[in-house]
């Protein structure tokens, strides 16, 4: 009973996630809101139908694996949408939206160095 | 619950796609793709609860493996292209 209470609210959680996603890639104006959308509400709804996954019960083979998956995806979501905002930063992609753009109150070019 | 999941994710995933095909710049498109291909992944794992196939898992996990590494070589090829890319 409490299991699928508890399986239900993540998956119902998740899919609000998903949602959410989806609306907010119209939503939002530029590259960099999209991908904060894409980055926090991704990764925390994929999370939450992961673990009403878990919740189920399953061996513990399909345990490791789905644990190792979450991990891999929490990790390695941020570190993807970090390199590919980067990216967009110097290229220049809708950089005159940034309103305070403290990268380049900084100094900093995105490049490492002095612009 | 979980066929309602199904449509939700897949759902999404087509309103995403209208962002991939539309987005203006290519960083968007690539911000669509990424967002494409974990929704995938999650489709896969409900996937392997609803069919009973333990597979489905190891199919997911490299699907995520090698989404991961085609973002980051997209953003490196995209890095060193310059202006070659339109913006």
């Amino acid at each position: 009973m409490i299991r699928t209470v508890l399986q239900y609210s993540f998956l119902g959680l998740g899919m609000f996630f998903f949602a959410s996603t989806a609306v907010a890639m119209f939503r939002f104006r530029h590259v960099y809101d999209r991908a904060h959308a894409a980055t926090k509400c991704l990764t925390g709804g994929s999370l939450s139908i992961l673990v009403a996954f878990l919740i189920q019960g399953h061996s513990f083979p399909v345990f490791l694996k789905v644990i190792l998956a979450a991990g891999f995806l929490f990790l390695t979501n941020a570190v993807s949408a970090h390199a590919l905002v980067r990216a967009a930063y110097r290229q220049g992609t809708s950089v005159d939206a940034l309103e305070p753009d403290e990268l380049r109150e900084q100094g900093d070019d995105g490049f490492g160095g002095d612009p | 619950m979980i066929i309602a999941a199904l449509v939700t994710i897949i759902a999404s995933a087509m309103v995403v796609f209208v962002r991939l095909a539309l987005g203006p710049s290519v960083p968007d498109r690539l911000v669509a793709a990424n967002t494409l291909g974990v929704m995938f992944f999650t489709l896969i794992v409900l996937l392997a609860g609803v069919f009973q196939t333990d597979s489905f898992l190891d199919v997911a996990l490299v699907y995520a493996v090698l989404q991961f590494a085609d973002v980051l070589i997209m953003a490196k090829y995209l890095n060193r292209s310059g202006s070659v890319v339109s913006t």
